[in-house]
């Protein structure tokens, strides 16, 4: 009945309710198992009236059907199936998640308990591309009148972008313990390979991939290197090198840094045939390529490749894009620390080896250390070695790094032009790399050695110091061909710094030591000399004053010769000072040392200390600083030296002047004789011819006839004595002259020389003390002698009229004095008057004739009787006294007057 | 040809004979003297036309003598003198007398002869130049 009342009636149930609430009330309910809705029970009305009036999504379910009544906010979950979905049993609206509804809409009808379901996943029509989308619903139950759970009431709230957002929180949770896992993996990674391949590995196995590897790209080369790669799936490695002038279009996706998504190759419409062939003989048919673009530049690309299509998600390319820069970032890490480790080996290397040469330890042992770091760096493929070039013999000399039975080839290797390997890069200066040695034409001679040795690459490198000059080389050999890379360059020229300073360090220490050895030399002999030199030496250093003033001189040094020159010792000099030791300087001495001091001007003067009553010269020079040098020379003997010197000069000069007197005489002489000779010559020869001409002309009278042979015969007597002087001098200098000694009076002998006498304008007295005084004489000879000193008196007193003569015994013997009243005789010509030929200048200038050479006999003859001759006078014209003394017996070796002596 | 007056001053009474002997035989006028000082008061008195001088004089040699020559008034102070000596040095002698000539002891007459006429003729051409 209610609900044909309710049929009858009008629907005005529900009111309101929108969309819903109106196909709800033109719906006719009546054939459904509800029944019309006048018949519906008040709590079926008042649950869809809270359902149609609620803003949220809201689902009725009623009855044991539990037919469907939805609100227009739960449109957006039904869509599609609405309308049809209104009054559909739930079991076949929701028949695709029923077995998760279903279960919670049992529950509640079967325990009258609301419960939930959070967070369901629904995939609702939206009109766009199907995507899941999550609600959470809240299940009530619905009671009748009689308080029986009739249906359920329930509300759905739609949480996607909740847990949209919670599962991207996930995911994000996930990549990033997966890459913190992943740097945590790399970072104790030293291996830049194994880098890659763990990199490679972690990601492959994260996203399920086929292969996964990280190319390094060289952008120079054009070509990528695959060190490891992870493989899956029984795929094939691709380790090895590509030239990406082959992956063309692959290269063009990539190298601006974007990564390139490919589902499926058969959609890579713009693909090279080529490529694709390659791609497919890798198995490839979707990959994901993260190109690393640094500085503008492609240096890598992190590929993932998968045997199937595989659409890749953006996560996918978002984690292998973050795993490519961290794998980049932890192989550069890995780059820079194995770089610093190497240069820190390097370091160390060198460190040890400079030790070594510090250590003055053999060059071997330091360039060994050396060969040790370059092995260690290089390999153990790698030897090497150091080679001493020898400028002298222009050869090669093997330190250290080869086998002896290598080393003994390479020693004595020329260098030069035609040389090969390290002979060559000697005289280059340039490094020599043949990488492979059997391509290379110098090596030919020599390849058995380099097959005795192993190794096919031989690289060496010129030494070069400092100063530019090759010492040497280094040398590389790998068993292998191998060409030196910019990097092994490097290292080369590290090494070879290392070990020009090492081998200057050598070759100095070598200069030094013989320099030092020449230095001790020239310092022992210096040492030696200074000790054993006459020159006294003295190092001294001044000492000023407060101002600056030199004021005297601290002996800092002596020698030997000093000590005893000085008469002090060396432990009485050193550290004193010169005022303490010696006089006080005079203001110009100390004067002479300030200049010497302050500009450096060396000092000589003669000093006396006249405590020890001695000269000496002083030299002094600067030698450096406050120091200067002082030579000490006692200069007495070279004073006397020079004394001696002067008197033999002076001897010299004596005897020079006597020999130019001598010259000088012999020519006056010969003068003298030219003219004394000439006249009787002379007068011979014009008298004869004479004769001839009177005879000729017939003028030749008795008278004139008696004449001319008078003439001729004074000329004649005058040339017989003459001669005879002559010949006497002659005979005397030649020590020829005999006595013939007799018995006689010699007062009687006078008296008969006086008779003699034919002196027209003088009058010879003669004074004698006794009547008779006989002496065994020569007669001859002393007659001679006497009437010479009577013709020189009177000779050289033309202007007086007397010569007077004196006899008297005297001292064992008688003395003859005959004087003048003459010419005298200038000063000091007493004794050179009885020298050969000198006559005194007055007489000359008073043109008194003679030889020189009468009293030079006289005097002889006199001494022959072993008697004297001599002469006095009170001057020019104070005319002369001649004395003649003999005993009166003849010896050589008479008792002899003293000279003077006699009578005055 | 007796045209010259020749004066000899020489101390050697031999050779002084024998120059005057040779010249007077040539025919000239010849005085003689046996110092310069003798030879210096002949001057006073008496010209020569030429003096053959002695240098090795007693007292005065022939030095001094053309000295005290020179200063005494014309015409004795213009004599030519020709030098009789056995001195070496000719030339420089020659020189410091202002001498004709030189006659070199021991001389020839023949050339002690030529030697006089040639002056004689020098000295009668210049005068009557």
């Amino acid at each position: 009945m209610d609900a044909q009342s309710s049929q009858s009636s009008t629907p005005t149930f529900p009111v309101g309710g929108g969309e819903l609430g109106a196909l709800i009330r033109a719906r006719d309910w009546a054939a459904t198992p509800l029944g019309p809705i006048a018949d519906w029970p008040q709590s079926l009305c008042a649950a869809v009236a809270l359902c149609l009036g609620s803003a949220v999504a809201s689902f009725v379910w009623w009855g044991p059907d539990l037919i469907q009544f939805y609100n227009d906010a739960a449109l957006t979950i039904v869509r599609a199936k609405h309308p049809a979905d209104l009054g559909r049993p739930a079991r076949a609206a929701w028949a695709d998640v029923w077995p998760v509804v279903g279960g919670l809409l049992e529950g509640v009808l079967a325990t009258g308990e609301a419960v939930r379901g959070d967070d369901l996943p629904m995939a609702p029509d939206r009109g766009g591309p199907l995507e899941t989308a999550y609600f959470t619903f809240s299940y009530g139950p619905a009671r009748d009148e009689r308080g029986h759970v009739a249906g359920v009431f329930c509300t759905a709230l739609e949480t996607t972008t909740r847990v949209r957002a919670g599962e991207q929180l996930r995911e994000s949770e996930e990549r990033q313990a997966f890459l913190l896992d992943l740097s945590d993996a790399l970072r104790p990674l030293a291996d830049p390979v194994t880098i890659q391949g763990v990199a490679a590995q972690r990601l492959g196995e994260r996203l399920g991939a086929s292969r996964t590897y990280y190319v390094e790209y060289d952008a120079e080369g054009g070509y990528g290197t695959v060190a490891r790669d992870y493989v899956a799936d029984g795929a094939p490695s691709l380790v090895g090198r590509y030239d990406y002038a082959t992956y063309r279009t692959v290269y063009t996706h990539i190298s601006g840094g974007q990564t390139w998504l490919v589902a499926d190759v058969a959609a890579a419409q713009d693909l090279a045939q080529e490529e694709r062939e390659l791609l497919a003989a890798q198995g490839v048919v979707a990959w994901l390529d993260v190109p690393l673009v640094k500085h503008g530049q492609l240096v890598a690309i992190l590929c993932v490749t998968q045997r199937v299509t595989r659409p890749w998600t953006a996560a996918e390319a978002r984690l292998a894009e973050e795993v490519a820069e961290r794998t980049w970032a932890a192989v550069e890490r890995a780059r820079a620390e194995t770089a610093l480790r190497r240069s820190e080996a390097w370091l160390a290397g060198q460190k040890e080896a400079f030790q070594a040469a510090v250590n003055n330890a053999p060059l071997a042992d330091a360039l060994g250390v050396l060969v040790r770091t370059a092995i260690a760096q290089a390999g153990d493929d790698a030897r090497c070695a150091f080679y001493a070039a020898d400028a002298d013999t222009a050869t090669l000399r093997h330190i250290v790094g080869m086998p002896a039975t290598y080393a003994r080839c390479v020693d004595g290797f020329k260098i030069g032009s035609d040389s090969l390997a390290c002979g060559l890069a000697v005289y280059t200066g340039r490094p020599v790399i043949t990488a492979d040695i059997t391509r290379e034409p110098r090596w030919q001679d020599w390849l058995w050695l380099a097959e005795e040795h192993a190794f096919r690459a031989c690289w060496s490198f010129p030494i070069e110091t400092l100063a530019g000059k090759v010492v040497g080389t280094f040398a590389m050999y790998y068993h292998e061909p191998r060409a030196a890379s910019a990097h092994d360059l490097e290292s080369a020229a590290i090494l070879t710094r290392a070990a020009a300073i090492i081998i200057s360090r050598y070759q100095e220490n070598e200069e030094r030591q013989h320099t030092e050895a020449t230095l001790r030399q020239s310092e022992e002999k210096y040492r030696s000399l200074f000790a054993t030199m006459g020159q006294g030496y003295a190092e001294a250093e001044v000492v000023r004053d407060a101002g600056g003033r030199a004021i005297d001189y601290r002996i800092v040094e002596v020698n030997p010769a000093f000590e005893q020159l000085v008469g002090i010792s060396a432990a009485e000099a050193l550290g004193r000072t010169v005022r303490e030791l010696l006089p006080p300087l005079d203001d110009w001495r100390t004067d002479a040392f300030d200049r010497l001091l302050q500009q450096g001007d060396p000092v000589r003067f003669e000093y006396e200390i006249s405590a020890l009553g001695r000269w000496y010269e002083v030299y002094a020079y600067p030698r450096q600083g406050d120091r200067f040098i002082v030579l000490v020379e006692d200069i007495a003997a070279r004073k006397q030296a020079e004394a001696e010197r002067e008197r033999l000069l002076a001897e010299t000069e004596t005897a020079r002047v006597a020999a130019e007197e001598a010259v000088r005489a012999r020519e006056e002489f010969l003068s003298i004789a030219s003219h004394e000779l000439r006249n009787p010559v002379a007068v011979l020869s014009g008298t004869a011819q004479l004769l001839r001409r009177a005879r000729a002309n017939g003028r030749l009278t008795d008278d004139r006839l008696g004449r001319y042979l008078e003439a001729l015969e004074r000329a004649g007597a005058h040339l017989a004595v003459l001669t005879n002087d002559l010949l006497d001098v002659s005979r005397l200098q030649r020590g020829e002259l005999p006595l013939r000694p007799e018995s006689t009076d010699v007062a009687e002998l006078l008296r008969d020389i006086v008779r003699r006498s034919e002196w027209p304008d003088h009058r010879i007295t003669l004074e004698t003390a006794e009547g008779q005084l006989d002496a065994v004489i020569d007669v001859h000879r002393i007659r001679q002698v006497v009437t010479n000193l009577l013709e020189n008196a009177v000779k050289y007193s033309p202007s007086a009229d007397e010569v007077r003569m004196y006899l008297s015994r005297d001292d064992g013997g008688f003395l003859v004095e005959v004087q003048d009243f003459g010419i005298g005789l200038p000063p000091n010509t007493a004794n050179t008057i009885f020298t050969p030929f000198q006559r005194t200048r007055n007489a000359a200038e008073a043109g008194i004739p003679g030889l020189g050479r009468g009293l030079v006999i006289a005097r002889h003859i006199a001494e022959q009787h072993g008697g004297r001759l001599w002469a006095r006078s009170e001057g020019e014209g104070y005319g002369a006294v001649m004395s003649l003394w003999l005993p009166t017996q003849p010896t050589e070796a008479g008792a002899r007057p003293a000279e003077g002596a006699g009578h005055a | 040809m007796p045209d010259r007056r020749l004066l000899v001053v020489e101390d050697d009474a031999d050779i002084r004979r024998l120059l005057v002997d040779v010249l007077v035989d040539e025919g000239h006028e010849v005085r003689e003297a046996e110092s310069g000082a003798e030879a210096l008061a002949l001057l006073q008195e008496w010209a020569p036309d030429l003096i053959l001088l002695d240098m090795t004089l007693p007292e005065m040699d022939g030095r001094a003598f053309r000295a005290a020559q020179r200063r005494l008034p014309p015409p004795a102070s213009q004599a030519p003198v020709v030098i009789v000596t056995g001195m070496y040095d000719h030339a420089a002698l020659v020189e410091e007398l202002d001498a004709v000539a030189l006659l070199r002891k021991p001389f020839d007459l023949d050339e002690l002869v030529a030697l006089v006429e040639a002056l004689s003729i020098s000295e009668r051409r210049q005068s009557h130049d």
